[in-house]
């Protein structure tokens, strides 16, 4: 990084996995400017000259960032607008709509390294998108439905044995009764389905893959970090992050045909970062369940030592130079 | 139609959202009578242990010189910022 280069992290003030990236920043003594988009328009201004020899400046406070000196951005899932309140709805959705042109637009056109752009994160956020580009990449993908017809959902759990597991597309987080919920991974029968309810909406139906164990691997560029992840309860065998007190972990080695097939798709997709699920059989096959380029890691970072902040900010660092 | 509205639509425009993104917000609702499949698994998740820490945020602000362009006219001063953000676990 030059010396008038700086980092944009963009992300939620309670980001535990930007705060690591800034904390392994700054022991670069690389500049970084930390901003999140829920601040806008309120604290966060903007001052740009797209098209310009100079691209303008965010102010964040009472500080000024100039643009034409961010080398490198590392965004993760910041804010929504904070828009004021006291504005109708249509007025609301007008502004919405000129704040994603205008600073959105401004920052992802700026020509600096990102990870991960907006847009190719969007893109690959489609769950049927991780399969097709994981199939195409060469990597094991296990049969997967995905419908609105009851009928098709009960042929194809029979066709994988007569038990499939459900599992949201989205993050499946849903807010009612005043407390949040998540739908985890579960396991289904034929009997369990009914037209009516899987009417509603699109659902997905995927062959269960008997695992010793499951693998989270995070990519920085060509770097990556597998972990297995034992689960000791039934629960966790089913969908780890259903028991997170039932599970161990340990560092485990990538198979190097793993490895190509997720090279040949964070290529593919366009990202520089990602945090790859597998499932692992006891043929030591590794399935691809999923490709989230927005995944933690901070937590893996603490139970297992591995030194992912810091690859992420050297890898900041050195290519936003290049 | 808005532009926007679409969800098919080109996805930059989307930007800061993502299919992923945004927080959600609380509703007093409960289930209806039309509740999709999926959400019969629904269930309050289990709170995963990150340890405790705290951030104390550091912030320095520095201004370089004014500097001339070859023609002599005043550039004007060009303040960059320093942030950065210190944690320490209990």
């Amino acid at each position: 990084m030059t010396d008038r280069g700086c980092v944009l992290l963009i992300a939620d003030p309670e980001d535990v996995e930007a705060d690591f990236v800034a904390v392994a920043l700054a022991e670069r003594s690389c500049l970084v400017v930390r901003i999140d988009t829920a601040d806008f328009p309120q604290r966060l201004g903007l001052a740009a000259t797209p098209g310009q020899r100079h691209p303008g400046w965010l102010r964040v406070d009472d500080r000024l960032v100039d643009l034409g000196a961010i080398r490198a951005v590392y965004r993760r899932s910041p804010g929504v607008f904070g828009l004021d309140g006291e504005m109708s709805g249509p007025e609301r959705r007008f502004a919405m709509m000129e704040a994603i042109q205008g600073i959105g637009g401004a920052l992802a056109g700026l020509p600096c390294l990102w990870v991960n752009h907006p847009a190719r994160v969007a893109d690959a956020s489609y769950k049927p998108i991780q399969l097709c580009a994981a199939r195409q990449a060469g990597l094991n993908v296990p049969s997967t439905l995905v419908t609105n017809e009851g009928p098709a959902a009960r042929r194809f759990i029979a066709s994988v044995g007569g038990t499939a597991i459900y599992k949201p597309m989205s993050p499946g987080v849903l807010a009612e009764e005043g407390v949040v919920k998540v739908v985890n991974t579960n396991l289904v029968t034929v009997d369990l389905i009914d037209d009516e309810s899987v009417a509603k909406t699109a659902h997905t139906f995927q062959q269960f893959i008997e695992k010793r164990y499951d693998a989270r691997v995070t990519v920085i560029g060509d770097q990556c970090f597998a972990v297995a992840i034992h689960a000791g309860s039934e629960s966790a065998r089913i969908d780890w992050r259903a028991d997170y007190d039932a599970l161990s972990y340990e560092e485990v080695a990538l198979p190097p045909d793993v490895r190509d097939g997720i090279r040949v798709y964070l290529s593919e997709v366009g990202l520089k970062f990602a945090v790859f699920d597998f499932s692992v059989d006891g043929n030591d096959e590794w399935w691809f369940l999923e490709a989230n380029p927005n995944g933690l890691w901070a937590w893996l970072e603490e139970r297992v030592e591995i030194p992912i902040a810091s690859a992420i900010a050297e890898f900041l660092v050195v290519k936003g130079s290049a | 139609m808005f532009p926007g509205s679409d969800p098919l639509a080109p996805i930059s425009s989307r930007f800061p959202l993502s299919p992923v993104g945004g927080r959600i917000p609380i509703s007093d609702s409960g289930p209806s009578a039309s509740r999709p499949f999926g959400l019969r698994f629904a269930v309050t998740p289990p709170l995963r242990d990150m340890g405790e820490h705290e951030k104390k945020e550091t912030r320095t602000t520095k201004t370089r010189e004014t500097r001339s362009t070859k023609d002599g006219q005043n550039e004007g001063s060009t303040p960059d910022t320093e942030t950065y953000v210190e944690i320490t676990y209990e």
